[in-house]
């Protein structure tokens, strides 16, 4: 599975959608259920399966699939501050 | 929408002081301008004049909010400019909660959050905080009758242990202890006499006299048993009752001097009809001298007794997160070595 599966995958996961439900112009304000407690449900199952580790100031960016995928991007090509 | 967070300014005051007044309905101070000048910009270690709160715009009103205050922290040997947050709070705001929380962790990078609900705790411990997830209480019964029946306890083994532990609840004759209206200005308390317990908001006698003396329309009592001695109580009446509680928010003292203020204070409680001393602490140095003065930890009984008394309301475990860099790094943090109080939060305030 790449990473772009794995995210949709761990984002349903934690806010409990169906896999019909994600897609990747899913942002927080779509879904009530994308609250800060499922916010970091979400950030802890993405460091678990994607072994990263994001920056504090990262967290509260990374509100939209594509927000996600882009600071992947950005950590693959080593482009981050940790 | 887009919602947008910015620092309140002067203009915005107002509307934060009712956005407040659904947020915290029993907090009625947190509604008065004055209140909010004294905690979030009237701070004595503040660097602008504006208030640090910043807040959560959407759709043409404010949806949330965090307050912080600026506080110097000892951390061992050093001192860093570091901060409390208070009244975090964006309901039915999505993530935008973290948000507010990243603005106030641009502020300082070391942060001190107490009085955490069991949602913040959690959020806390997973951004891999270390959190306490209940402060020690201290208690000293003065009138065992009436303690007992505001615990609702009639008899076993917490009714033996509150009856020992007020044995030794005996008033002094006040000599050597000093009433003070305030603190003299520039000094650092120091801790000499617990040299583990070196972690924790600086006690600098600017902080103290902001957070006792300046605090609009609260009425502590500062006694000092020597320049490094002091404590600071807070007398609280019971909603309901003909009798109140004392609750004790700074205690520095050791030894024979401990005796002498805990006599004076004791006797001071007889005065105001006070039936139990409280206090909430982290530090272990603390609790070896509490316990040798003869107060017992509610750890030790069953049943806690009520923590709210405006009105007569259950107790909660008081939970405390400390964020120091590298931040989102596990680590264990050794609670006994930090001095927090309620002192070091807006808990212990005048509630309905």
């Amino acid at each position: 599975m790449n990473d772009e599966a794995e995210i949709l995958r761990l984002v349903g996961l934690a806010l409990g959608l169906s896999p019909a439900a994600v897609h990747k112009g899913l942002t927080s304000e779509d879904v009530p259920a994308w609250d800060s407690l499922a916010h970091i449900t979400l950030v802890g199952l993405l460091e678990e399966h994607l072994g990263t580790r994001f920056h504090e100031n990262e967290i509260a960016e990374l509100v939209s699939i594509e927000a996600i995928l882009a600071t992947m991007a950005r950590r693959a090509r080593g482009d981050c501050d940790n | 929408m887009t919602a947008t967070i910015d620092r309140c300014a002067s203009a915005d005051i107002a509307e934060v002081a009712a956005f407040f007044r659904i947020a915290f309905p029993f907090n009625p101070r947190l509604q008065e301008q004055d209140y909010l000048d004294w905690q979030f910009r009237d701070t004595p270690f503040r660097d602008s004049d504006d208030y640090n709160i910043f807040v959560l715009h959407r759709d043409g009103a404010i949806r949330g909010v965090m307050a912080y205050v600026p506080v110097m922290l000892r951390l061992g040997q050093r001192e860093v400019v570091a901060c409390w947050t208070a009244n975090w709070h964006a309901p039915g705001q999505g993530v935008h909660g973290l948000r507010l929380l990243a603005e106030v962790n641009r502020v300082s990078d070391f942060r001190l959050h107490v009085g955490l609900t069991e949602r913040s705790l959690t959020i806390y411990r997973r951004m891999s905080m270390p959190c306490l997830e209940s402060m020690d209480r201290w208690l000293l019964p003065l009138n065992l009758e009436a303690v007992l029946d505001i615990a609702g306890v009639a008899g076993g083994a917490d009714a033996a242990r509150l009856a020992e532990s007020s044995q030794h609840a005996q008033p002094g004759d006040g000599g050597a202890v000093e009433h003070l209206d305030e603190l003299p200005a520039d000094r650092q308390i120091a801790f000499d006499h617990w040299p583990d317990l070196d972690c924790g908001v600086s006690r600098r006698t600017d902080f103290v006299n902001w957070r006792y003396v300046q605090i609009p329309r609260h009425h502590y009592k500062i006694l000092r048993g020597d320049e490094e001695q002091f404590a600071v109580i807070r007398f609280e009446t019971i909603a309901g009752r003909n009798f109140g509680i004392c609750r004790l928010l700074e205690w520095t003292c050791h030894g024979a001097i401990g005796r002498a203020v805990l006599g004076e204070i004791i006797r001071l409680c007889r005065l105001e009809r006070a039936i139990l001393l409280d206090f909430y602490s982290t530090a272990r140095s603390l609790a070896q001298e509490l316990r040798a003065l003869g107060f017992l930890s509610e750890s030790e009984l069953a049943k806690p007794i009520p923590r709210l008394f405006r009105p007569l309301g259950p107790g909660w475990p008081l939970r405390l997160a400390v964020d120091l860099p590298p931040h989102r790094h596990a680590r264990s943090l050794d609670f006994g070595r930090w001095y927090v109080t309620l002192g070091d939060s807006d808990l212990d305030r005048v509630k309905l």
